[in-house]
């Protein structure tokens, strides 16, 4: 599902965020990216989904190799990913329905669909009856909610998601966690970056823990690693 | 692609064409001036071809005789000039007639008469010789220059080659002004649309991240474009349309023997032109904005 060879990325002018990565994620799995900020969490995420392209080395996603293909079919590769982003990149302006509604729409999907599929990601993520509200208006674990349905209406193959607990409080980071192994239960792929040690250690899955920009544990089960 | 995608897009678009404020208007306005002046240069154009080919088909040239012309010699003159071939029929006017004439053009009492009964007829006798085909005028006369006792042959060539000339300066100097109003006009789209862009460039973001393609992102802003040059078409037509119908009445009631063409012919075909040149003009500065602000 996603193989890293050799990854290397290194910032303009020389700043290394990953070095020499190997790593390989099957089909169904759920892996915990831990590390401390500025490890290059955010980083290997970005590879993924062809934010970024590697500076060395090869990722390869769902059988493509990401940096190869040409621009016009990166498209077709985010559709198979969702992402869930650590700033959530909602359009705030715009009702909970339309922020759902929206990689529905930019695919091209008819209206009978939207109408459908809009509903029900909202239930799952126990939004229903917010459909009205905008988005700047909600609080940070409705914000992150939002930000979840829109990662998952396409019906990704992968779920990619940036420290989607980061700025909540215990309690709705614990429901966020659960929505995110809810999610991967139906069978998605999930690759979680994160900080947050109890939410590790609670769910008990691989850990894949970096320290500026290299690979130092790859456990399963994991726990989260300490820095001394 | 489906309806719904086309309804997204002109939603878009227009919420674009709105969030502009000032700069749409000013873009549309860019578009309704050039193509304003477009029209005019065609218009102008238009009608003075019109002329040009009314006045080459009136097939009359006048030979002006010698002053002293000896009137004994007119029969054998007359004989001299039917025989030239495609002459189809040739009158002689003594100089008296063509005084009358003019006295009935100009009135009796016009300045010039007044003159010329004081000072004495200043007209000679002349022929009016009519061709029967256009295309012999100059071989016709050539001819009846080389008739003894004839002055001067005088006919519309020369006003033909003059109305040319007008007609060609007129094309030239209209499409260079034209072409420099079309090009300010480019960069005021591409201006406008490139707010756009930036008001959007978030939600654009977004749009890629989700997998939106190029071409679904880039639409909206094509179809902005798009819409201020159908605007502008639009205004640029109906100033064209009232402005021309005004002028061919006012041309009518004061100067009569000017031919102009009708409106609606006229303006049907410059109605095509500013179309197509409303929606080069829009949808061309909105690729001009897309290719440098909107890396996708
Ligand atoms: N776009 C960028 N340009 C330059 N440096 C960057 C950029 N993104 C991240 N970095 C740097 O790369 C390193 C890894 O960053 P990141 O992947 O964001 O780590 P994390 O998500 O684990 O905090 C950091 O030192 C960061 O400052
Ligand atoms: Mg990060």
């Amino acid at each position: 599902m996603i193989t890293l060879i050799g990854v290397s990325k290194v910032y303009r002018p020389r700043r290394v965020a990953l070095l020499d990565v190997n790593v390989h994620i099957g089909k169904g799995e759920f892996v915990f990216l831990t590390g401390a900020s500025g490890a290059g969490k955010s980083t290997f995420l970005r590879l993924l989904y062809r934010e970024q392209t590697p500076t060395s080395g090869q990722v390869i996603v769902l059988g493509q190799d990401v940096a190869r293909i040409p621009m016009r079919k990166v498209p077709y590769l985010r559709r198979q990913i969702g992402v869930v982003f650590q700033d959530y990149k909602l359009l705030s302006d715009k009702t909970v329905w339309d922020n759902v509604a929206f990689p529905l729409l930019v695919t091209e999907h008819p209206p009978r669909e939207i109408a459908r599929r809009v509903p029900a990601v909202l239930e799952q993520v126990g939004l229903l009856g917010y459909e009205k509200n905008r988005a700047g208006e909600l609080s940070g674990g409705e914000q992150q909610r939002v930000a979840l349905a829109r990662s998952i209406v396409l019906n990704p193959a992968i779920l990619l998601a940036d420290e989607p607990t980061g700025n909540l409080d215990a309690g709705t980071a614990r429901i966020i966690a659960d929505l995110i192994q809810d999610i991967h239960r139906r069978g998605s792929t999930v690759v979680m970056a994160t900080h947050s040690d109890w939410i590790v250690n609670r769910l008990r899955q691989r850990v894949i823990h970096l320290r500026h920009g290299r690979i130092v544990a790859d456990e399963y089960p994991g726990r989260y690693v300490h820095e001394a | 692609m489906k309806p719904s995608t086309w309804i997204y897009y002109l939603r878009e678009a227009w919420q674009g064409v709105r969030s502009g404020g000032l700069l749409s208007l000013a873009s549309a306005l860019a578009i309704v001036v050039s193509l304003a002046a477009l029209a005019v240069v065609m218009i102008l154009a238009v009608n003075l071809q019109h002329m040009t080919r009314v006045v080459e088909n009136q097939l009359q040239m006048v030979a002006y005789l010698v002053e002293d012309f000896d009137r004994t010699w007119q029969d054998e003159l007359m004989r001299k000039v039917k025989a030239i071939p495609h002459v189809k029929q040739a009158t002689f006017v003594t100089r008296e007639e063509g005084l009358q004439r003019l006295q009935d053009q100009l009135g009796s009492d016009s300045v010039l008469l007044e003159a010329a009964a004081e000072s004495g007829n200043p007209l000679p006798d002349a022929v009016e010789v009519e061709v029967d085909d256009p295309r012999y005028m100059g071989q016709v006369a050539a001819a009846l220059g080389t008739i003894e006792s004839v002055e001067e042959v005088a006919y519309r060539r020369d006003i033909v080659n003059r109305l040319t000339a007008l007609t060609d300066g007129i094309r030239n100097v209209g499409l260079a002004l034209v072409l420099l109003l079309a090009a300010a006009s480019l960069l005021t789209v591409a201006n406008t649309v490139r707010l756009t862009i930036y008001a959007r460039r978030r939600e654009i973001a977004i749009m890629k991240l989700v997998g939106a393609t190029n071409s679904f992102i880039r639409w909206p802003f094509l179809l902005e474009g798009f819409l201020f040059g159908l605007v502008g078409a639009g205004l640029a037509l109906a100033i064209a349309w009232g402005g021309y119908s005004w002028l061919v009445v006012r041309v009518g009631e004061g100067l009569p023997f000017v031919p102009v063409l009708s409106p609606d012919a006229v303006l049907l075909q410059v109605a095509q032109w500013l179309l197509v040149g409303g929606v080069l003009l829009g949808v061309g500065g909105s690729v001009v904005s897309l290719r440098r602000f909107l890396r996708v």
